[in-house]
């Protein structure tokens, strides 16, 4: 049985040969979508589960540097360089055999530094004074892909004296770290990623089957014949199994081929705002071995399953029922979703999201799903009723006879569509309240910190001293291109500052500590600004009008991580004037207005190499920086799903094309002998493709409609005022538009088949 | 079923005595119906009479069965007439229809040809009787279809000795065996 | 006319000519090429050799479109099962051709419904293809095939799948109305009785066409020839 099911499959006829190829590249092409999408997730966890050195903990060294052997002193901190980070590391081995961290042969010595290959040539390419001067010493060696997640990242390990780096407070460190970093964001990313899977394996499921669908319809009469001469249906299931597994198998064997020609470019794409090494993206083998086995399967099951439905019997297929209407109580779900999830928006305060919000939005997706066949019923026949000629009557009635069908091959496509939308509309709000209108007028000043935190310390005031700040103020100021703003702490100096004790901190460590101890200021200000520096700052407010400084609240301004809450303004006409004499004052803080990148990081350099390490908390970065930073979380995710969708309208438009061949090969005789009796293939041709778009319109439309409501119910509901009301940006459109026109293509190369299948000439069969 | 015309058409194959044209007739059309003898030569007297075959000679031994009768240009005229020409399409044909293509094939005339004819002559008469059928009464309606159905089953045969002509040649030639004591030498075929 | 597709001779130089109003029945035995010879002449194939002339122009010497064309306004087909769309209705079907032609949808409804009357089929508009019995559905065929008025109606075996009643039905109505209308009828059959509604008929035999041509039919070649 096995041998004769593989001699029908191969050797049935040029047109089975065709049926064959055709399946076998619907097939392929989704297998190599689904490669691409496990090969980047295998990069993203490749590159989520390496050793994350720069965890290593270790024993704060108090300035001491006791050699011993087996211990080295170790610093981390980050850097900037045009919008990138730079992970340093300080190093200093405290005796033989000191721990060796990933991607090196040996430890940088004093003056010597390794540099990942990215940074190395940055370092080439780059004047000196913008990134070069910030490291002392010589490069000696590349870093190894070991210590790096992408061939885009920025590390150095630069080695030092250990006297020189005890004294900026480095920790004894005496293992370095192996296990995975710890991010809050993967989990995220991994739902993305299950969501992405999800989304592009549920309609290649569908298209699996329908292919196999397909197949089988026209082999339906054989089947019938075979049947009659007596075959059992569990002989033909067989058949029909190794039938479909034949063509799945090739199609999983060309999906492999396609996707061997798309991985260089996948490779070096960075969908997912970071590049991954190109050996990582692959889909490995246990990803091969799975779709190979998996998809024949699958298809041989769905092959069975529609075996089943269409129930043959000696004598032929049974004849084709009408099945009831979908009827009007299926918007139900949808409409007590939307209710929901309005009501729970209704009750959302400040604190809270309102508890119906969530299953609201869970009942609408699940209720979109159900109205589908009733909505593509109705629309059919709305469409029939507005449009004259045979072509809409003809495409109209077939959807309003069987909708359930069409509208299973874009059920993905609905609810893709559906997210789609929702986080085109709701990302630029999210990025709106980030990127505020003040975060944006401080967009170009460079903040850098000298201090521990705001108010001072029990030691008395932080900051640089009153010398070492005027020095650094006026070497500031010959900077061409930058204007400099400095923040002085309100505290005077009472007693010598001791040696501040700050802890160095790990990867986008935050040490900002708000609202501090110590000497109790009455006015409850804590630092001081020049009006004229403020008149310069525009978006931090003004002074009273005649006064030369005032007394302002910098906390927020100096320490906090959030733009949104980091640029609001710090001063107005109640602030208490002080005196303009800053010379015994200890500078807190300087804020740079940079005109250009180049500045910026001549800026930066400069102060990476002139002031002490120990001062700064972070590495000193612009406000549009820091925005920067909050948005590429949320540009992540809806960069994902944006994908997702791309990939289902794709998959949904082979499905498309999938089903309505199978339409045309169930309707072969009638269109043959409609061409026979005059009908031109034109016409014909107009109604395979209004069968196909009028679904994929529909659902797409309701989708989208549906999902851009709630967005913009969401941003008036949610957001803070004068957020503007959701507008889907040029991306969403674009990615809509390729997926539909693709979609579209698709179906239209099934339109010599068509032409093929109903040749006037068919009509000698009788 | 005309028996004198069947006679003369078996005569004309060669001379034949009375009684092994009786034997002939029954073997191929009265398998039912045996001829009696007195039909038959009181059939070759009238034959005699009407010029369409010649009495020979008497043979020694008493009896009308021992003379030869000949076929004269007259009989052979006839049978041909009778051969080229369509029997009146009607039910219970089913005799004569056999014995015309029966007579063909031994005579070495175009059988297909003559159902060919027939052929048309039946559609013909069904033609009529269909045109009865859609404006007559139903009486003569139920007459028309039970005319119809019986020329239906003519031309279904028809059809089926159409297609197997060559077989039946075959053994119409092969059971003409030659006979014991025939001073005559084969019988011309009269071709066509 | 001769044709062969690919190694297979169907027409070994078959010549035929129906007056117009006659109704001709073409019979034969399977595989005589009864079909093709209704194929050729209806325009759906070109013959290898030989010619076709409708209406003093040669059909076969007209591009695809043209005969398509041809096809739809000035022929009428009837097939032996299988040309109904399943999912359309009665109605739906009947009106098809006249939407085609770019008839208001008002009108083809309206006339559909006329046929649909005029055939017996009182009331069954609304009802889709796949729930009418054998002989509605033969019926509702021709409907379609007679709305738009053709000069001609091709049958191929239009009473192959039914019962002897329901042939008697369908063939009344076809020969009635054909009448009526003055509209010419080619019909394949191998049904005599089927044959019988016809004027004359024409037997086909390995290709070739055996009887002669009517004698209106005749006239009207030397008609032309002159």
């Amino acid at each position: 049985m096995l041998r004769f099911g593989l001699q029908l499959s191969l050797r049935s006829g040029r047109e089975a040969l065709i049926r064959l190829i055709v399946t076998a590249v619907a097939v392929g092409v989704g297998a190599a979508l689904l490669f691409c999408v496990l090969a980047d997730y295998h990069a993203f966890q490749a590159s989520n589960n390496r050793e994350c050195w720069e965890c290593t903990q270790g024993v704060p060294a108090s300035g001491q540097a006791k050699p011993a052997p087996g211990t080295e002193l170790w610093t981390t901190s980050a850097d900037y360089f045009e919008g990138q980070t730079i992970e340093r590391l300080d190093v200093a081995a405290l005796g033989p055999h000191a721990p060796l961290p990933p991607g090196i042969s040996r430890l940088p010595g004093p003056g010597q530094y390794y540099a990942s290959p990215a940074l190395a040539t940055l370092l080439r390419t780059v004047p000196r004074d913008e990134l070069g001067d910030r490291y002392p010493g010589r490069l000696i060696g590349t870093i190894g892909d070991k210590a790096l997640t992408g061939p885009d990242e920025l590390v150095i390990f630069i080695g030092h004296k250990p006297a020189q780096l005890a004294a900026t407070g480095a920790n004894v460190v005496t293992k370095i770290a192996t296990s995975p970093p710890e991010q809050v964001w993967s989990h995220y990313f991994r739902y993305a990623f299950a969501v992405g899977v999800l989304a592009v394996l549920f309609p290649m499921l569908i298209l699996v089957g329908t292919a196999t669908r397909l197949a089988a319809a026209r082999r339906e009469e054989r089947y019938a014949a075979m049947r009659l001469v007596g075959a059992t249906p569990r002989q033909i299931s067989v058949v029909a199994s190794i039938d479909a597994m034949v063509s799945a198998l090739i199609g999983v064997l060309l999906g492999i081929g396609i996707f061997a020609l798309v991985q260089p470019a996948l490779a070096n794409a960075s969908l997912i705002g970071t590049r991954y090494f190109a050996s990582e993206v692959t889909p490995t083998a246990a990803g091969y071995l799975g779709m190979l086995i998996g998809v024949p399967i699958v298809s041989a099951i769905a092959a069975l399953l529609s075996l089943r439905r269409v129930q043959i019997s000696p004598l032929g297929v049974a004849l084709r029922v009408t099945p009831p209407a979908p009827s009007a109580w299926r918007v139900l779900p949808l409409l007590i979703g939307i209710g929901l999830f309005v009501g729970g928006l209704a009750m959302t305060s400040r604190q809270t999201i309102g508890g119906p919000a969530y299953p609201g939005l869970l009942v609408t997706m699940v209720g979109l799903v159900i109205a589908g066949p009733w909505l593509t019923a109705q629309a059919a026949r709305l469409f029939a009723r507005l449009v004259k000629g045979p072509s809409p009557l003809l495409a109209a009635r077939r959807l309003a006879d069987n909708p359930r069908a069409a509208f299973r091959t874009v059920t993905g496509l609905v609810l893709a569509v559906f997210l789609g939308t929702i986080v085109a509309g709701l990302v630029p709000a999210v990025n709106a309240t980030t990127a505020t209108p003040s975060a944006n007028g401080l967009s170009n000043v460079l903040l850098d910190t000298f201090g521990g935190g705001p108010g001072g310390g029990p030691f008395g005031p932080t900051g640089l001293s009153p010398q070492s700040s005027a020095k650094l103020l006026s070497q500031l100021r010959s900077f061409n291109g930058a204007t400099t703003y400095p923040v002085f702490n309100l505290q005077q100096s009472r007693q010598p500052s001791g040696p501040v004790s700050v802890k160095p901190g790990g990867r986008g460590g935050r040490r900002g500590r708000k609202g501090g101890g110590g000497a109790p200021q009455a006015s409850g200000y804590d630092s001081i600004i020049s009006c004229a520096s403020l008149k310069g700052l525009a978006v931090l407010g003004q002074c009273a009008p005649g006064l030369k400084a005032v007394e302002v609240t910098a906390s927020s301004l100096l320490y906090s991580d959030n733009p949104t809450f980091s640029t609001q303004p710090i001063a107005n006409a109640s602030n208490p004037a002080v005196s303009s004499n800053f010379s015994r004052l200890y500078l807190e803080a300087v804020l740079i207005r940079v005109k250009n990148s180049a500045t910026l990081e001549r800026v930066r350099t400069f102060l990476d190499t002139h002031t002490s390490q120990a001062g700064s908390a972070n590495p000193p970065k612009t406000y549009g920086e820091a925005v920067q930073i909050r948005l590429a979380y949320a540009d992540t995710v809806s960069r994902l799903v944006y994908i997702a969708v791309a990939l289902t309208l794709l998959v949904a438009g082979c499905s498309l094309a999938v089903t309505v061949g199978g339409n045309l090969v169930e309707r072969k005789r009638p269109f043959t002998l409609l061409r026979v009796s005059g009908t031109p293939t034109a016409t014909l041709y107009r109604v395979v493709l209004l069968e196909a778009i009028l679904p994929l319109a529909a659902a797409t439309v309701v989708a989208a409609g549906t999902a851009y409501g709630i967005s913009v119910l969401t941003v008036n509901r949610m957001a803070p005022a004068g957020t503007p009301t959701p507008t889907l940006g040029h991306v969403y459109y674009a990615t809509m538009g390729v997926g539909l026109l693709i979609s579209l293509l698709v179906i239209l190369v099934t339109m010599p088949v068509l032409g093929r299948l109903t040749a006037p000439g068919n009509v000698r069969f009788e | 079923m005309s028996v004198p015309l069947t006679l003369l058409g078996l005569l004309e194959r060669e001379p034949t005595h009375g009684y092994d044209l009786k034997r002939d007739y029954d073997a191929y059309f009265g398998r039912d119906k045996p001829l009696p003898f007195g039909q038959v030569y009181a059939t070759l007297s009238r034959l005699t009479r009407d010029g369409k075959a010649v009495a020979g000679e008497a043979e020694p031994g008493a009896g009308p069965d021992r003379k030869r009768y000949v076929i004269t240009e007259l009989g052979a005229a006839d049978v041909d007439a009778w051969l080229s020409e369509p029997v009146m399409p009607e039910p219970h044909l089913q005799t004569v229809l056999f014995a015309k293509v029966v007579l063909s094939l031994m005579l070495g005339r175009s059988a297909e040809h003559y159902l060919d004819i027939q052929r048309s002559a039946h559609l013909q008469r069904m033609r009529e009787l269909t045109e009865i059928r859609r404006t007559a009464t139903t009486v003569d309606a139920l007459l028309a279809d039970h005319g119809l159905f019986h020329l239906e089953a003519d031309l279904r045969w028809i059809d089926l000795t159409s297609a197997r002509l060559n077989a039946l040649a075959e053994m119409v030639g092969k059971t003409d065996e030659p006979r014991r004591d025939n001073p005559f030498p084969q019988s011309p075929h009269r071709g066509t | 006319m001769v044709k062969s597709f690919g190694q297979t001779p169907a027409l070994r130089g078959a010549s035929m000519s129906v007056a117009s109003g006659e109704i001709v029945a073409v019979m034969g035995p399977s595989g005589s090429g009864k079909s093709t010879l209704l194929h050729c002449l209806a325009g759906i194939f070109t013959p290898d050799s030989g010619e076709v002339w409708f209406d003093g122009q040669r059909l076969d010497q007209l591009s695809e479109t043209k005969r398509t064309e041809l096809r739809r306004t000035a022929f009428g087909f009837v097939f032996q099962f299988g040309q109904l769309v399943p999912e359309l209705t009665a109605a739906d079907n009947i009106a098809l051709p006249l939407l085609l032609d770019r008839v208001r949808r008002k009108e083809a409804y309206q006339r559909a419904e006329s046929w649909l009357s005029r055939l017996d089929l009182p009331g069954l508009g609304s009802r889709r293809t796949g729930e009418l019995s054998g002989g509605q559905a033969q019926r509702v065929a021709l409907a379609r095939a007679l709305a738009p008025r053709p000069k001609v109606i091709f049958a191929d075996e239009p009473t192959g799948s039914l019962d002897s009643l329901a042939s008697e039905n369908v063939m009344e109505l076809l020969v009635g109305i054909t009448r009526e209308e003055g509209t010419t009828v080619v019909l394949v059959t191998h049904d005599v009785r089927v044959g019988a509604y016809a004027d004359r008929e024409a037997i086909v035999r390995d290709g070739r066409v055996t009887t002669p041509d009517s004698p209106a039919s005749s006239h009207a070649q030397a008609e032309v020839a002159r």
